[in-house]
Protein backbone atom coordinates (compact mmCIF):
# COMPACT_ATOMS: atom_id res chain seq x y z
CA UNK A 1 0.00 0.00 0.00
CA UNK A 2 2.73 2.56 0.80
CA UNK A 3 4.36 2.58 -2.67
CA UNK A 4 0.47 2.71 -4.29
CA UNK A 5 -0.01 5.27 -1.79
CA UNK A 6 3.19 7.43 -2.84
CA UNK A 7 2.90 6.79 -6.64
CA UNK A 8 -0.90 8.46 -6.22
CA UNK A 9 0.31 11.27 -4.13
CA UNK A 10 3.31 11.88 -6.30
CA UNK A 11 0.97 11.69 -9.57
CA UNK A 12 -1.36 14.37 -7.25
CA UNK A 13 -4.38 12.04 -7.76
CA UNK A 14 -7.79 12.89 -5.84
CA UNK A 15 -6.91 13.04 -2.29
CA UNK A 16 -10.80 11.85 -1.74
CA UNK A 17 -9.93 9.05 -4.55
CA UNK A 18 -6.47 7.98 -2.78
CA UNK A 19 -8.65 7.58 0.41
CA UNK A 20 -11.40 5.56 -1.38
CA UNK A 21 -8.69 2.83 -2.96
CA UNK A 22 -6.92 2.56 1.08
CA UNK A 23 -10.78 1.86 2.26
CA UNK A 24 -11.07 -0.71 -0.35
CA UNK A 25 -7.80 -2.14 0.44
CA UNK A 26 -8.37 -2.13 4.11
CA UNK A 27 -11.55 -4.19 3.43
CA UNK A 28 -10.00 -6.82 1.72
CA UNK A 29 -9.41 -6.18 -1.49
CA UNK A 30 -5.85 -7.51 -3.40
CA UNK A 31 -2.53 -6.20 -3.78
CA UNK A 32 -3.25 -7.05 -8.06
CA UNK A 33 -6.36 -5.37 -7.46
CA UNK A 34 -4.72 -2.36 -5.37
CA UNK A 35 -2.29 -1.90 -8.70
CA UNK A 36 -4.39 -1.91 -11.44
CA UNK A 37 -6.50 0.59 -9.72
CA UNK A 38 -3.48 3.01 -9.29
CA UNK A 39 -2.26 2.69 -12.93
CA UNK A 40 -5.48 3.43 -14.32
CA UNK A 41 -6.15 6.57 -11.76
CA UNK A 42 -2.28 7.43 -12.57
CA UNK A 43 -3.14 7.50 -16.62
CA UNK A 44 -6.63 9.44 -15.81
CA UNK A 45 -4.86 11.85 -13.82
CA UNK A 46 -2.05 12.68 -16.67
CA UNK A 47 -4.87 12.62 -19.03
CA UNK A 48 -6.89 14.84 -17.26
CA UNK A 49 -3.46 17.43 -16.18
CA UNK A 50 -2.82 17.52 -20.11
CA UNK A 51 -6.30 18.31 -21.34
CA UNK A 52 -6.97 20.79 -18.71
CA UNK A 53 -3.52 22.42 -18.84
CA UNK A 54 -2.09 21.92 -22.31
CA UNK A 55 0.13 24.71 -22.75
CA UNK A 56 1.82 23.68 -19.85
CA UNK A 57 2.20 20.18 -21.43
CA UNK A 58 3.44 21.99 -24.48
CA UNK A 59 5.94 23.86 -22.47
CA UNK A 60 7.02 21.08 -20.50
CA UNK A 61 7.75 18.87 -23.50
CA UNK A 62 9.56 22.33 -25.52
CA UNK A 63 12.17 22.67 -22.57
CA UNK A 64 12.62 18.41 -22.06
CA UNK A 65 14.04 18.48 -25.83
CA UNK A 66 15.79 21.62 -25.25
CA UNK A 67 17.86 20.05 -22.95
CA UNK A 68 17.90 16.73 -24.32
CA UNK A 69 19.35 19.01 -27.67
CA UNK A 70 21.87 20.09 -25.66
CA UNK A 71 22.61 17.14 -23.74
CA UNK A 72 22.88 15.59 -27.46
CA UNK A 73 25.61 18.24 -27.79
CA UNK A 74 27.71 18.25 -25.44
CA UNK A 75 27.99 14.54 -25.34
CA UNK A 76 31.06 13.62 -26.84
CA UNK A 77 33.07 16.31 -24.89
CA UNK A 78 31.51 14.86 -21.73
CA UNK A 79 32.81 11.23 -22.97
CA UNK A 80 36.21 12.54 -24.00
CA UNK A 81 36.28 14.24 -20.48
CA UNK A 82 35.76 10.30 -18.95
CA UNK A 83 37.45 8.42 -21.95
CA UNK A 84 40.68 7.93 -19.58
CA UNK A 85 38.87 5.31 -17.30
CA UNK A 86 35.20 4.60 -19.54
CA UNK A 87 37.94 2.59 -21.64
CA UNK A 88 38.95 0.41 -18.97
CA UNK A 89 35.41 -0.46 -18.16
CA UNK A 90 34.23 -0.95 -20.92
CA UNK A 91 36.75 -3.28 -22.32
CA UNK A 92 36.34 -5.56 -18.48
CA UNK A 93 32.87 -5.67 -19.74
CA UNK A 94 33.81 -6.99 -22.95
CA UNK A 95 36.33 -9.52 -21.58
CA UNK A 96 34.68 -11.14 -18.78
CA UNK A 97 31.10 -10.47 -19.53
CA UNK A 98 31.03 -10.36 -23.69
CA UNK A 99 29.39 -7.33 -23.86
CA UNK A 100 29.92 -4.32 -25.53
CA UNK A 101 28.29 -1.09 -23.05
CA UNK A 102 29.54 2.26 -24.09
CA UNK A 103 29.28 2.96 -20.71
CA UNK A 104 30.07 6.91 -21.35
CA UNK A 105 27.29 7.40 -23.36
CA UNK A 106 25.14 5.95 -21.14
CA UNK A 107 26.59 8.17 -17.97
CA UNK A 108 25.80 10.97 -19.88
CA UNK A 109 22.20 10.02 -21.30
CA UNK A 110 21.33 8.88 -17.48
CA UNK A 111 22.69 12.09 -16.38
CA UNK A 112 21.03 14.16 -18.97
CA UNK A 113 17.64 12.33 -17.86
CA UNK A 114 17.88 12.99 -14.51
CA UNK A 115 18.35 16.88 -14.98
CA UNK A 116 15.49 16.54 -17.92
CA UNK A 117 13.32 15.17 -15.03
CA UNK A 118 14.75 17.90 -12.24
CA UNK A 119 13.72 20.99 -14.25
CA UNK A 120 10.64 19.83 -15.80
CA UNK A 121 9.32 18.79 -12.48
CA UNK A 122 10.67 22.32 -10.91
CA UNK A 123 9.13 24.89 -13.46
CA UNK A 124 5.59 22.73 -13.56
CA UNK A 125 4.57 22.41 -10.01
CA UNK A 126 2.11 21.22 -9.03
CA UNK A 127 1.38 18.92 -12.33
CA UNK A 128 5.40 17.85 -12.10
CA UNK A 129 4.69 14.11 -12.60
CA UNK A 130 1.84 14.26 -15.57
CA UNK A 131 3.79 16.88 -17.13
CA UNK A 132 7.02 14.72 -16.90
CA UNK A 133 5.20 11.64 -18.23
CA UNK A 134 3.77 13.65 -21.26
CA UNK A 135 7.82 14.61 -22.26
CA UNK A 136 8.43 10.45 -21.01
CA UNK A 137 5.49 9.78 -23.48
CA UNK A 138 7.39 11.87 -26.42
CA UNK A 139 10.30 10.30 -26.28
CA UNK A 140 9.54 6.85 -26.22
CA UNK A 141 7.81 7.67 -29.10
CA UNK A 142 10.53 9.00 -30.78
CA UNK A 143 12.88 6.21 -29.09
CA UNK A 144 10.86 3.55 -30.70
CA UNK A 145 10.86 5.18 -34.22
CA UNK A 146 14.40 4.88 -34.37
CA UNK A 147 14.53 1.41 -32.62
CA UNK A 148 14.41 -0.85 -36.12
CA UNK A 149 17.41 0.32 -37.83
CA UNK A 150 19.55 0.37 -34.29
CA UNK A 151 18.40 -2.69 -34.07
CA UNK A 152 19.34 -4.49 -37.32
CA UNK A 153 22.90 -2.32 -36.79
CA UNK A 154 23.23 -3.81 -33.04
CA UNK A 155 22.66 -7.10 -33.40
CA UNK A 156 25.47 -7.65 -35.68
CA UNK A 157 28.34 -5.01 -33.32
CA UNK A 158 26.90 -5.88 -29.81
CA UNK A 159 25.96 -9.42 -30.19
CA UNK A 160 22.38 -10.67 -28.37
CA UNK A 161 22.88 -9.84 -24.18
CA UNK A 162 24.86 -6.16 -25.49
CA UNK A 163 21.73 -5.47 -27.74
CA UNK A 164 19.28 -6.46 -25.30
CA UNK A 165 21.35 -3.86 -22.48
CA UNK A 166 21.18 -1.43 -25.00
CA UNK A 167 17.77 -1.93 -25.83
CA UNK A 168 16.26 -2.05 -22.20
CA UNK A 169 18.04 1.82 -21.64
CA UNK A 170 16.27 4.30 -23.64
CA UNK A 171 12.81 2.46 -22.98
CA UNK A 172 13.42 1.77 -18.90
CA UNK A 173 16.55 3.06 -17.77
CA UNK A 174 16.06 6.49 -19.26
CA UNK A 175 12.49 6.94 -18.43
CA UNK A 176 13.45 5.64 -14.77
CA UNK A 177 16.25 8.30 -14.58
CA UNK A 178 13.75 10.92 -15.94
CA UNK A 179 11.48 10.18 -13.22
CA UNK A 180 14.45 10.11 -10.66
CA UNK A 181 15.28 13.44 -11.47
CA UNK A 182 11.94 14.70 -10.79
CA UNK A 183 12.32 13.31 -7.26
CA UNK A 184 14.53 15.03 -6.78
CA UNK A 185 14.12 17.76 -3.88
CA UNK A 186 14.36 21.25 -4.68
CA UNK A 187 14.40 23.05 -1.22
CA UNK A 188 10.58 25.08 -2.07
CA UNK A 189 8.50 21.82 -2.15
CA UNK A 190 7.20 19.30 0.22
CA UNK A 191 4.81 16.45 -0.67
CA UNK A 192 1.45 16.45 1.63
CA UNK A 193 0.52 13.14 3.49
CA UNK A 194 2.37 10.17 2.90
CA UNK A 195 0.63 7.62 4.98
CA UNK A 196 0.48 3.87 5.73
CA UNK B 1 -32.64 16.79 -23.30
CA UNK B 2 -29.15 19.04 -23.16
CA UNK B 3 -26.84 19.32 -26.55
CA UNK B 4 -24.13 17.74 -25.10
CA UNK B 5 -25.66 13.55 -24.91
CA UNK B 6 -24.99 11.81 -21.29
CA UNK B 7 -22.51 8.94 -22.61
CA UNK B 8 -23.66 5.65 -21.45
CA UNK B 9 -21.06 5.25 -18.37
CA UNK B 10 -21.78 8.57 -17.43
CA UNK B 11 -25.32 7.72 -17.33
CA UNK B 12 -24.99 4.63 -14.97
CA UNK B 13 -22.94 7.03 -12.45
CA UNK B 14 -25.55 9.02 -12.19
CA UNK B 15 -28.20 6.32 -11.63
CA UNK B 16 -25.97 4.94 -9.36
CA UNK B 17 -25.23 8.35 -6.93
CA UNK B 18 -29.37 8.22 -7.09
CA UNK B 19 -29.44 4.53 -5.69
CA UNK B 20 -26.71 4.97 -3.16
CA UNK B 21 -28.55 8.37 -1.81
CA UNK B 22 -27.00 10.50 0.51
CA UNK B 23 -23.64 8.77 1.46
CA UNK B 24 -22.77 8.67 -2.43
CA UNK B 25 -18.84 8.84 -2.80
CA UNK B 26 -16.65 7.05 -4.26
CA UNK B 27 -16.71 3.51 -3.08
CA UNK B 28 -20.71 2.75 -2.83
CA UNK B 29 -21.07 4.39 -6.27
CA UNK B 30 -18.00 1.94 -7.25
CA UNK B 31 -19.83 -0.17 -5.62
CA UNK B 32 -23.28 -0.41 -7.09
CA UNK B 33 -21.53 -0.07 -10.82
CA UNK B 34 -20.29 -3.36 -9.98
CA UNK B 35 -23.07 -5.37 -8.84
CA UNK B 36 -25.40 -3.89 -11.43
CA UNK B 37 -22.94 -4.51 -14.57
CA UNK B 38 -21.43 -7.81 -12.76
CA UNK B 39 -18.38 -6.35 -13.46
CA UNK B 40 -14.90 -5.10 -12.14
CA UNK B 41 -14.96 -1.23 -12.12
CA UNK B 42 -11.62 1.07 -12.03
CA UNK B 43 -12.47 3.83 -9.33
CA UNK B 44 -10.14 6.49 -12.13
CA UNK B 45 -12.42 5.56 -14.48
CA UNK B 46 -15.31 6.34 -12.21
CA UNK B 47 -13.65 9.94 -11.08
CA UNK B 48 -13.06 10.99 -14.05
CA UNK B 49 -16.39 10.41 -15.03
CA UNK B 50 -17.55 12.27 -12.03
CA UNK B 51 -15.51 14.95 -12.60
CA UNK B 52 -17.02 15.28 -16.53
CA UNK B 53 -20.05 15.37 -14.98
CA UNK B 54 -19.29 18.30 -12.52
CA UNK B 55 -18.35 20.24 -15.09
CA UNK B 56 -20.99 19.82 -17.19
CA UNK B 57 -23.37 20.92 -14.15
CA UNK B 58 -24.90 17.54 -13.79
CA UNK B 59 -24.03 16.67 -10.06
CA UNK B 60 -21.96 18.77 -7.46
CA UNK B 61 -20.00 17.53 -4.47
CA UNK B 62 -19.02 18.12 -0.84
CA UNK B 63 -16.03 17.31 0.92
CA UNK B 64 -17.06 15.34 4.11
CA UNK B 65 -14.67 14.98 7.44
CA UNK B 66 -10.96 12.75 6.96
CA UNK B 67 -11.31 9.19 8.37
CA UNK B 68 -8.25 7.40 9.89
CA UNK B 69 -9.13 3.97 8.21
CA UNK B 70 -9.04 6.39 4.53
CA UNK B 71 -5.31 7.18 5.51
CA UNK B 72 -6.68 10.20 6.92
CA UNK B 73 -8.21 11.42 3.49
CA UNK B 74 -11.83 12.81 3.55
CA UNK B 75 -14.81 11.15 1.41
CA UNK B 76 -15.87 13.03 -1.46
CA UNK B 77 -19.78 12.98 -1.59
CA UNK B 78 -21.99 13.79 -4.75
CA UNK B 79 -25.36 14.28 -5.47
CA UNK B 80 -27.23 15.23 -8.75
CA UNK B 81 -28.49 18.72 -9.33
CA UNK B 82 -31.36 19.75 -10.93
CA UNK B 83 -29.96 19.70 -13.88
CA UNK B 84 -28.88 16.48 -13.68
CA UNK B 85 -31.81 14.94 -12.29
CA UNK B 86 -33.86 16.46 -15.46
CA UNK B 87 -31.01 15.03 -18.05
CA UNK B 88 -31.63 11.81 -16.56
CA UNK B 89 -35.10 11.80 -17.17
CA UNK B 90 -34.84 13.35 -20.34
CA UNK B 91 -32.65 10.14 -21.67
CA UNK B 92 -35.04 7.48 -19.63
CA UNK B 93 -37.64 8.90 -21.55
CA UNK B 94 -36.04 9.02 -25.26
CA UNK B 95 -34.44 5.30 -24.91
CA UNK B 96 -37.68 4.04 -23.55
CA UNK B 97 -39.11 5.73 -26.35
CA UNK B 98 -36.68 3.85 -28.78
CA UNK B 99 -36.54 0.77 -26.99
CA UNK B 100 -40.58 0.61 -27.59
CA UNK B 101 -41.76 -1.66 -30.78
CA UNK B 102 -38.07 -3.28 -31.31
CA UNK B 103 -39.30 -7.03 -32.96
CA UNK B 104 -35.35 -8.19 -31.98
CA UNK B 105 -35.82 -7.16 -28.55
CA UNK B 106 -38.31 -9.03 -27.81
CA UNK B 107 -38.99 -12.07 -25.82
CA UNK B 108 -35.13 -11.23 -24.18
CA UNK B 109 -34.83 -12.07 -20.59
CA UNK B 110 -34.99 -9.01 -18.06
Amino acid sequence: MRAASWLLNRFGVDQALIGDLIEEHRTGRTAPWLWRQTLVAVVKTVTINARHHYWLGLRAMVIGWTIHALVVRGRRPAMLLMSSWSWKVDLWLRRTLSIYLPTSFMLVEALGAVLIGWTIARLHRPYEFSMVSLFVASLLVFDAAGFVNSFQRGLSTMGPLGLAINSVFPFLIVPIAIFCGACLPDGSHSHAGEMP
Amino acid sequence: MSREALGNFELMVLLAILRVGEDAYGVPIGRELEESSGKDVLLGSVYAALERLEAKGLISSRIGDPTPERGGRAKKYFKLTAKGLRDVRDTQRTLVRLWRGLPELRGEPA
